[in-house]
């Protein structure tokens, strides 16, 4: 009968029996990376490509502003807004405890912690089960982000990402790139946004 | 903690499926046709070599057509991708070191790993093979009484066969990749890594969404079933008791996962039940937090030609203190595979699915073709592996054109490890007499030029003097499709010898 | 300085033609070419189907016979490759004769874009020509840069050779480098495959409005000039060093064209 432990020892034992000689991957050039002229142009071009929508705003104001312009967003019942300072929602995420309850969620509008150039990607960083639940369950998705020292790849995203002691090195944390809205090819390679995730994705790139 | 969760006001998309009605549950108490499956044999008919199942395939002219021109359509987008990086080719020389990094140091970076998930509050375990992988699923499904669990796309569960082996222990599975719920529905395996039902037309599958979904009966538009699917899947979210996902890349350093997808489907399965299972090969292990950015750059554009997944979400521990995310660890005879100087780097593979765009044979011949989960040139090194004799003729189903070798992105020489896979077979002594008897005869044909040289003559008057259906016949698989080549009066060394050697 | 010739046992038994263009390309670059006898067969077909035994034989004897000479040259990507990546296990490590011969065979392309830098042929080839990228030239010794990868700068050396040549007009097939499906011993292991592919690569190169399918490897053309006959199409094949030498525009009899033979 194979227990936990001897499973584990039995899989390490057989590794080590062998051993292999290989050198650490080298660090990498960082000379030999591509470097865009216009970061601000890629990631627009690049976000547009997947399907996604950028706005370059000045004011938060506009946020909103460009909002009440979509259809999808006047009629809608239900918005979170976890950007209190740029726009106020209807739906307060902070009483939810079972994340179940999203699932009514027509808008959910987000902060962004930067954008990546090369991908059209934003880094995420939901603080916790309920805020990590609206970013996929909500049927339309908003981020707002800084657009001054945008990443230019994603070696400069990991970067940051370390930096700011992300990714486990302050506990049990969740982090997503999100690259445009949902979307499948599955029937017959035809592209359909709206897949199980958010319906469309908004960029509004704030200074 | 209560498994029965109160029904929230649900926006619903048409065609939506309110989850637990009678009729819905009947698709997944059927058993599960499979390729190969360890958990005794489902198939009914005996298994049919790669020859055999592409003659059928490339029958249908039209449907092959179009099988190929879609995948090559993928190809394209990725060679697009490729265009807009300048360091393509660096990143791939960088992504092949890290993984030959990773191989080498295996045993270390899964005991950090393993510290580090735990320390986070993960539950990692680690199975021998299959059978033990779903098991440990399965007891950990049972221990909270759960009976529905969602899934989003894992290569590694679909070797191990992992949904026929819960549903006959009574729990619903719903793979929730559109592509994988497509093949589910239709009781068929997936025909390709990344792209499940690429061999299904949008008419077959409007007729399965009707069969199942209650879609109007002939409708094909894509759009119109990928509506009817998000909402019949986001009831059995809503309703799932736990998920399963599948890991793309495991963080020795960090103690984190990382799963990319476009749908959304993993995330939706790992955060809104309370436990979260993730299953991975070992291979998936990778050093340092950094690596991902070689990784997250190469995997989406060589896989579908999109610069990154829609999205990439790095698990660090649970999603709550409340609840549980666990990890096993497979190995299913990757252990084994690490052994060989050769095959060794085909660890490094990050499953993208590129060696099937690109291959002229898979693309022609469908991935049913190669009887085993994972198909393709990566499978065809793979596959031998745990059964030489089954996948016999895996490694011959190449023309050796080395297209797969240039797209990987981590440079696994592919169609090197095809070749040497031959060798291996004539090493191990299982080659057929009708592989091995007309090599022999050549060899010696070969060494000995005066008898060469008189066989090439006495051939090629025969085929000058000889009636036609001597040399074009149906034993003859050359001439079934193709004429001879003209036989000349002259080999190139009598002519040599006529016009240069007696000059001199 | 003497260059050595290797003649792959294909173009031998049936393609005599192309090994005399071969010849005499280099004999018009001023080279001294020798043939030597008793060669026979690289041993790919037997490397190739896994029996390794029947190879290295063969192998040894090509390597016997040629390792007297300082440049061997073949008009074959395969053949080459197989000789240059292949034979590794067939010699005990340093030993000096393979590594002679490894070091010294080259592909004809090669050879003349490299090696010779050969500068004109004085030929005209007034036809629409489309390239068939022949797989192991192209993946294996990288004759010219193949779809797939992005090393940038990569010579096409089979188009440098063929741009010296008056008068070719260019058909672009619209996959540019697709394997034939020949594959050696492919063709009759997987013969369904096999045959689909080269259908769809002649249905390519018609659509381009090709007159002539020339490539470096005389054993793709064999295979898509069977299926290419079979369906009575009129589309030709040449090997390169055919063109090189302006050869006539015609389907391939398999015997050496009268006006090539010298007449003293």
């Amino acid at each position: 009968m194979k227990t936990a432990s001897n499973s584990r020892q039995t899989i390490l034992d057989r590794l080590r029996s062998i051993p292999i000689d290989a050198p650490k991957a080298d660090p990498i050039d960082r000379d030999r990376l591509v470097r865009y002229a216009d970061p601000i142009a890629k990631f627009t071009e690049i976000l547009t490509f997947v399907g996604g929508a950028v706005h370059l705003i000045d004011r938060p104001e506009e946020v909103s502003e460009i909002l009440e312009g979509f259809e999808a967003y006047t009629n809608a019942r239900f918005v979170a807004s976890l950007v209190p300072d740029v726009i106020t929602g209807n739906f307060h995420c902070e009483q939810v405890d079972d994340p179940h309850y999203l699932a009514a969620l027509d808008w959910a509008i987000i902060p962004g912690e930067f954008a990546v150039a090369e991908n059209g990607a934003i880094w995420v960083r939901p603080e916790n089960m309920i805020q990590r639940t609206m970013i996929f369950l909500t049927q339309h998705l908003a981020i707002v982000v800084s657009r001054s020292d945008m990443a230019m790849h994603m070696h400069e995203a990991y970067r940051r990402i370390r930096e700011s002691k992300h990714c486990g090195a302050s506990g049990p944390d969740f982090g997503v790139f999100v690259s445009g809205p949902s979307k499948t090819a599955d029937i017959e390679q035809s592209l359909v946004i709206g897949a199980h995730g958010c319906r469309s994705l908004q960029v509004f790139l704030m200074p | 903690m209560s498994t029965t969760l109160p029904l929230p006001v649900v926006n619903i998309a048409s065609g939506g499926d309110p989850s637990g009605s009678p009729q819905r549950r009947s698709e997944s108490q059927l058993p599960i046709h499979y390729a190969d499956s360890p958990s005794g044999d489902h198939s009914t008919e005996p298994h049919r070599d790669h020859p055999a199942m592409a003659k059928d395939f490339v029958a249908d002219v039209q449907r092959t057509h179009w099988h190929d021109g879609a995948l090559w359509f993928i190809r394209n987008k990725r060679d697009a991708q490729a265009s807009a990086i300048p360091e393509w080719e660096y990143l791939r020389q960088c992504a092949s070191e890290i993984k030959t990094e990773a191989i080498a140091n295996m045993p270390d970076l899964l005991v950090q790993f393993e510290a580090k998930a735990k320390a986070l509050g993960a539950v990692v375990h680690w199975a021998i093979d299959a059978e033990e992988h779903n098991r440990i699923v399965y007891e950990i499904l049972q221990r909270r009484g759960v009976i529905r669990m969602i899934k989003s796309k894992s290569m590694l569960t679909e070797e191990c066969h992992l949904n026929s082996y819960l549903e006959e222990r009574g729990i619903e599975v719903i793979d929730t990749d559109l592509g994988e719920r497509i093949v589910q529905l239709r009781r068929e395996t997936p025909s390709h890594i990344v792209l499940p039902a690429i061999h299904i037309k949008k008419e077959e599958v409007g007729e399965t969404f009707h069969q199942h979904l209650g879609t109007d009966a002939g409708a094909s538009d894509p759009q119109y079933l990928t509506e009817a699917a998000r909402g019949h899947l986001r009831g059995k979210f809503l309703h799932g008791e736990a998920g399963l996902t599948g890991i793309n890349f495991a963080i020795a350093e960090t103690g984190g996962i990382v799963v990319c997808t476009n749908e959304g489907n993993a995330d939706l399965g790992a955060v809104l039940p309370p436990i979260h299972i993730a299953s991975m090969g070992m291979e998936k292990i990778i050093p340092r937090l950094e690596d991902l950015s070689v990784f997250t750059r190469l995997l989406a554009r060589s896989a579908t030609g999109q610069p990154i997944t829609t999205y990439t979400s790095h698990f660090h521990g649970p999603r709550d203190p409340d609840s549980e995310l666990h990890i096993i660890i497979v190995d299913n005879g990757r252990t084994e595979l690490r052994q060989s100087e050769t095959f060794r780097s085909a660890l490094g593979c990050i499953r993208c699915g590129a060696c099937m765009n690109t291959c002229p044979v898979f693309r022609r011949s469908g991935g049913h073709s190669y009887g085993a989960t994972v198909p393709g040139p990566i499978g065809s090194v793979l596959n031998p592996a745990t059964d030489d004799k089954k996948h016999q003729s895996l490694p011959y189903a190449c023309s050796l054109c080395g297209s797969c070798t240039d797209v990987c992105p981590v440079k696994i020489p592919l169609h090197h490890q095809l070749l040497a896979w031959r060798q291996e077979f004539g090493k191990r002594g299982l080659l057929s007499i009708d592989k091995t008897m007309p090599m022999k005869a050549a060899s010696l044909l070969f060494r000995n030029p005066r008898i060469y040289n008189l066989a090439g003559r006495i051939g090629r008057a025969a085929m000058r003097t000889l009636p036609r259906f001597v040399f074009v016949n149906r034993f003859n698989m050359w001439s079934r499709d193709r004429e001879l080549p003209a036989p000349p009066a002259e080999s190139f060394a009598q002519w040599y010898a006529k016009n240069r050697e007696n000059k001199k | 300085m003497s260059v050595a010739l290797f003649v792959p046992c294909y173009i031998d038994q049936f393609y005599p033609d192309v090994a005399v263009a071969t010849l005499e390309l280099l004999e018009r670059q001023g080279l001294d070419v020798v043939f030597p006898r008793g060669q026979t067969c690289c041993g790919q077909p037997m490397a190739n189907t896994g029996c390794s035994a029947d190879a290295a034989p063969v192998a040894r004897r090509l390597v016997e016979l040629f390792a007297e000479f300082d440049q061997v040259v073949c008009p074959s990507g395969s053949c080459t490759a197989m000789v240059r990546h292949h034979y590794e296990h067939y010699f005990e490590p340093g030993d000096a004769k393979y590594e002679k011969v490894r070091s010294s065979t080259f592909e004809l392309c090669e050879f003349l874009a490299d090696v010779v830098k050969a500068e004109s042929f004085g030929v005209r080839f007034p036809h629409r020509v489309s390239v068939h990228q022949s797989c192991h030239g192209l993946r294996e010794l990288r004759l010219a840069a193949s779809s797939e990868t992005r090393f940038y700068g990569t010579r096409d050396k089979m188009r440098e050779l063929l741009d010296k040549v008056d008068g070719i007009t260019w058909a672009k097939p619209q996959r540019s480098d697709e394997c034939c499906g020949f594959g050696g011993t492919f063709a009759v292991n997987e013969p369904d495959v096999s045959v689909a592919m080269g259908r769809d690569r002649i249905a390519d190169h018609l659509a381009a409005d090709s007159e002539v399918m020339v490539a470096g490897d005389m054993s793709c053309l064999m295979h898509l000039d069977g299926l290419i006959r079979r369906s009575g199409s009129s589309l030709k094949v040449m090997h390169i060093s055919q063109v090189l030498m302006g050869r006539p525009l015609q389907t391939h009899t398999g015997n050496v064209p009268q006006s090539t033979i010298p007449c003293n």
